[in-house]
C-alpha cells in the first residue's frame, strides 16, 4: 500500500531509501528548503546523490499540470486507512491553494515519521526536466515503476524523523501555490514573494483572531454590565475572562512573531513598498490589540465595581449574619444531637456510637451553609417570581396568536357566507324559472283546448247550416 | 409524596431553646414508633435551633427527611420537618408565616418562660394540615400551577382553532361548488323556458 503513494517513477532503487517527497511536483519550488532538508538526511543510499541535485526548475506550468493530473488520477487509488499522507497530498493537489491542505499535510507529517512514503524528489525533477512527457504519462509510468517493488523493503527504515524537512517543504509549497501565477524564474523574487505571502498569511490569521477575541470581549462586557443581584453568573464571567486573557497573550506572541517576520523580510527584500506595507500592517494590528487590552481592563474594573455594589446590597437585605464563630454547645448534647440527627427516623434505635467527631465538622458546615441558605431562600423566591412573570408573558403571546388566527379564519367564514348566498340566489331564480315553465305549460293547454273547442264549434255550426 | 411531619416553635434562649408549641403528623409511622419518633423530632429540632444563629434559615438533610429551621432576629424560631420532596421555598414561607402569626398572637414576654401548656396558640395543627399540600397552601405555587394549566388549555385551544381553520377551508370549497352548480341549474332552467311553444 505504500507503493501506491509513490507517484514518481523510481528510476533508481529508492525502496531502500527512506526519502519522502511531497507528491507530484510539489517540491519544485520547495526545492531549496527541501533539498537542504533532504540533503541533510541524505545519507540514505543512492538517493543522496539525486537529492544533491540543485533542483532547478525549468517549467513550472508542467509541474502544476502534472500535480493536478496526478491528483485526479490519484483518486483511482483506494485510500488506505492509514494512507493519510497520500490522501493529504491528493487533497493538497486538488485544492492547491487552500490552507486546509497545509493543515492536512502537517497532520500527515506526524504519520510520515512512522511511514515510509518513499517518494522522492528527484524523479519528479527528472520528469520536469523532460517536460515533453505528458503528465498522465508520468503518472502511469510511476505507477508501473512501482508495481514490481517489493513491499517489505519499504518498511526497512521506519524510524527516521523527517518532520522538519517536511514542514519546510510544506511551507515552501504553500508559498509556491500562491505565487503560481507569477512566472518565477528568478529564485530571489520567488523567495521574496514567498516570504511576503507567508507574512500575509500570518497577518490574516492574527486579524481573524483579533476579531474573534473582540466578539468575546463584547460578550463579557454584556455579562459584566448586568446589575441584577441574583442573575449573576460568576463562573461564566470567570471562564470568559480567562479565555480572553489567554487569547490576548497568544495574540501578543503572534504579533511579535509577525514583527520578526517583517524584520526578516526587510533584510531579504529590497522593495520599499513591501517593507513599509508590512510595517504598517504590524503597527495596525498592534494598535488594535492595544485598544482591546485597554477595553478588557476597563471591563474588569467595571466588574469589580459591580461585585462590590452587589456585596453591599446583599448585606443590606440580609441582615448580615454574625461572624461565624463556633457555637458553644455542651459537647455531650452536641454529640447526641448529631447521632440522633443521623438516625432520627431510621430504626428508632439509640445508637450511642462514635460519630462524635462529626460534630465540629457539622457545625462549621452548617454555619458555612447559613449565609447561602437565607440567600438561597430569597433567590428561590425571586426565581419563582421570574418564572411566573415569564409564564404570564408567554400566555399573553399565546392569546394574541389565538386572536390572530381567529381573525384570519373570519375572512374565510365570510367567503363561505358569500358563496352560500350566491347559491341560494341562483336556486331561487332557477326555481322561479321552472315554475314559470310549468305555468306556461299548464296555461298553454287550456288555451289549446279553448281554441280547438271554438274551431270544432264552428265546424259543427257550418256542417249543421250546410246540411 | 410531599409530606410534613412536624412543626414546632421554639424560643431560642441564651443557653438553650425552649419549646413553645409543637404539632406533628405521624400517620405514616406505625403506632408503636410514634412516641419515640416524636421525642426524636423534638430533640432534633431543639438542637438545631440551638445551633443556628439568629436571622438565619437553615436546612439539615437526613436520609429521607429535611429539617427546615428559621431563627428570627428576636430569637423566635420555627422548625419544620418534611420529606425530601417538599419544596424549599414553601417550607420557609410557612415558617415565616407561622412565626409572624405567633408573634402577633402571643405577647413577647411569654416567650422566654412559656411552655406548651401556658401558651395559647392553636393554629399549628391547622397550618400543618393545610400545608400538607403545598400547591393549595402556598399562593406562589398555586399561581404557578394555575398558569401551567392555563398554558396547556391554551395550547389545546390553538390546536382546536387550527382544526377549525381546516374545516372552514373545506366548507369554502364545498360552498363554492354548490354555488357554481346552482348557477348551472338556473341556466338550464332558463333555457328550458325559452323554447316555450307547447307541442
Amino acid at each position: 500500500m505504500q507503493r501506491r503513494r509513490l507517484h514518481q517513477s523510481d528510476q533508481q532503487d529508492y525502496s531502500t531509501t527512506s526519502t519522502y517527497t511531497i507528491q507530484a511536483g510539489a517540491d519544485q519550488q520547495g526545492g531549496p528548503a527541501g533539498a537542504t532538508g533532504f540533503g541533510g538526511s541524505g545519507a540514505v543510499g543512492g538517493s543522496g546523490g539525486h537529492l544533491a541535485q540543485p533542483l532547478v526548475y525549468p517549467s513550472q506550468p508542467v509541474a502544476f499540470e502534472s500535480t493536478i493530473q496526478i491528483g485526479e488520477s490519484g483518486q483511482s487509488l483506494a485510500p488506505d486507512s492509514d494512507d493519510k499522507y497520500g490522501k493529504a497530498a491528493r487533497q493538497w493537489n486538488l485544492r492547491a491553494f487552500s490552507g486546509q491542505a497545509l493543515r492536512t499535510l502537517s497532520a500527515a507529517a506526524a504519520v510520515v515519521t512512522g511511514n515510509q512514503p518513499g517518494t522522492n524528489n528527484n524523479n519528479q525533477d527528472n520528469y520536469n526536466y523532460s517536460a515533453s512527457i505528458p503528465p498522465s504519462g508520468q503518472f502511469i509510468k510511476s505507477e508501473e515503476h512501482f508495481e514490481p517493488e517489493p513491499e517489505p523493503e519499504i518498511f526497512v527504515m521506519a524510524a527516521r524523523d523527517r518532520t522538519g524537512e517536511f514542514a519546510n517543504a510544506i511551507r515552501s509549497l504553500q508559498a509556491r501555490n500562491i505565487t503560481r501565477a507569477v512566472n518565477i524564474r528568478d529564485p530571489r523574487k520567488a523567495k521574496q514573494v514567498q516570504s511576503y505571502s507567508e507574512f500575509m498569511m500570518v497577518a490574516r490569521f492574527v486579524g481573524k483572531n483579533i476579531a474573534s477575541t473582540y466578539a468575546k470581549l463584547e460578550k463579557l462586557t454584556m455579562l459584566a454590565k448586568k446589575k441584577s443581584l441574583f442573575d449573576d453568573r460568576p463562573q461564566e464571567i470567570q471562564e470568559l475572562t480567562y479565555i480572553i486573557k489567554g487569547d490576548l497573550n497568544a495574540l501578543n506572541q503572534q504579533i511579535a512573531r509577525l514583527q520578526d517576520i517583517s524584520k526578516d523580510q526587510r533584510r531579504h527584500t529590497s522593495g520599499k513598498h513591501l517593507v513599509s506595507h508590512s510595517s504598517n500592517m504590524v503597527l495596525a494590528l498592534q494598535s488594535k490589540l492595544a485598544s482591546m487590552s485597554t477595553d478588557f481592563k476597563q471591563i474588569l474594573e467595571v466588574r469589580t465595581e459591580n461585585l462590590k455594589q452587589q456585596k453591599t446590597r446583599r448585606d443590606q437585605f440580609s441582615q448580615g449574619p454574625s461572624p461565624l464563630a463556633a457555637h458553644t454547645v455542651s459537647p455531650s448534647t452536641a454529640k447526641q444531637g448529631s447521632l440522633l440527627l443521623s438516625e432520627e427516623n431510621q430504626a428508632v434505635s439509640i445508637d450511642m456510637g462514635g460519630s462524635s467527631d462529626t460534630t465540629p465538622l457539622l457545625s462549621t458546615q452548617t454555619q458555612m451553609a447559613i449565609y447561602d441558605e437565607s440567600d438561597n431562600y430569597v433567590q428561590q423566591r425571586a426565581e419563582t417570581m421570574q418564572n411566573i412573570e415569564s409564564t404570564i408573558v408567554e400566555l399573553g403571546g399565546i392569546f394574541q396568536q389565538l386572536a390572530h388566527m381567529v381573525k384570519e379564519q373570519e375572512e374565510i367564514v365570510e367567503r363561505i357566507d358569500t358563496n352560500v348566498a350566491d347559491a341560494e340566489l341562483n336556486i331561487e331564480a332557477a326555481h322561479g324559472e321552472i315554475l314559470k315553465y310549468f305555468q306556461s305549460v299548464s296555461k298553454n293547454r287550456w288555451l289549446m283546448i279553448k281554441i280547438f273547442g271554438v274551431l270544432i264549434f264552428f265546424f259543427l255550426f257550418f256542417v249543421v247550416f250546410m246540411s | 409524596m410531599v409530606k410534613l411531619f412536624a412543626l414546632s416553635i421554639f424560643h431560642k434562649g441564651a443557653s438553650e431553646a425552649r419549646l413553645l408549641k409543637t404539632t406533628s403528623d405521624l400517620q405514616s409511622f406505625s403506632f408503636f414508633q410514634r412516641g419515640t419518633v416524636n421525642e426524636f423530632m423534638t430533640f432534633a429540632s431543639k438542637t438545631i435551633v440551638e445551633r443556628t444563629q439568629p436571622t438565619q434559615r437553615q436546612l439539615v438533610k437526613q436520609d429521607a427527611y429535611i429539617c427546615y429551621v428559621y431563627v428570627r432576629a428576636d430569637n423566635l424560631s420555627g422548625v419544620l420537618i418534611a420529606d425530601h420532596e417538599y419544596p424549599q421555598r414553601v417550607a420557609h414561607t410557612l415558617l415565616t408565616k407561622i412565626l409572624d402569626d405567633f408573634a402577633a398572637k402571643v405577647p413577647a414576654d411569654q416567650w422566654p418562660q412559656g411552655t406548651e401548656a401556658t401558651i395559647a396558640f392553636d393554629l399549628l395543627p391547622a397550618f400543618l394540615a393545610r400545608y400538607q399540600n403545598p400547591v393549595e397552601a402556598d399562593p406562589l405555587t398555586k399561581m404557578q400551577n394555575d398558569l401551567d394549566e392555563t398554558k396547556i388549555i391554551l395550547k389545546n385551544t390553538i390546536e382546536a382553532v387550527l382544526e377549525r381553520g381546516e374545516k372552514l377551508d373545506d366548507m369554502v370549497n364545498k360552498s363554492e361548488k354548490l354555488s357554481l352548480q346552482s348557477k348551472a341549474f338556473y341556466k338550464t332552467a332558463k333555457k328550458t323556458n325559452s323554447c316555450c311553444s307547447f307541442t
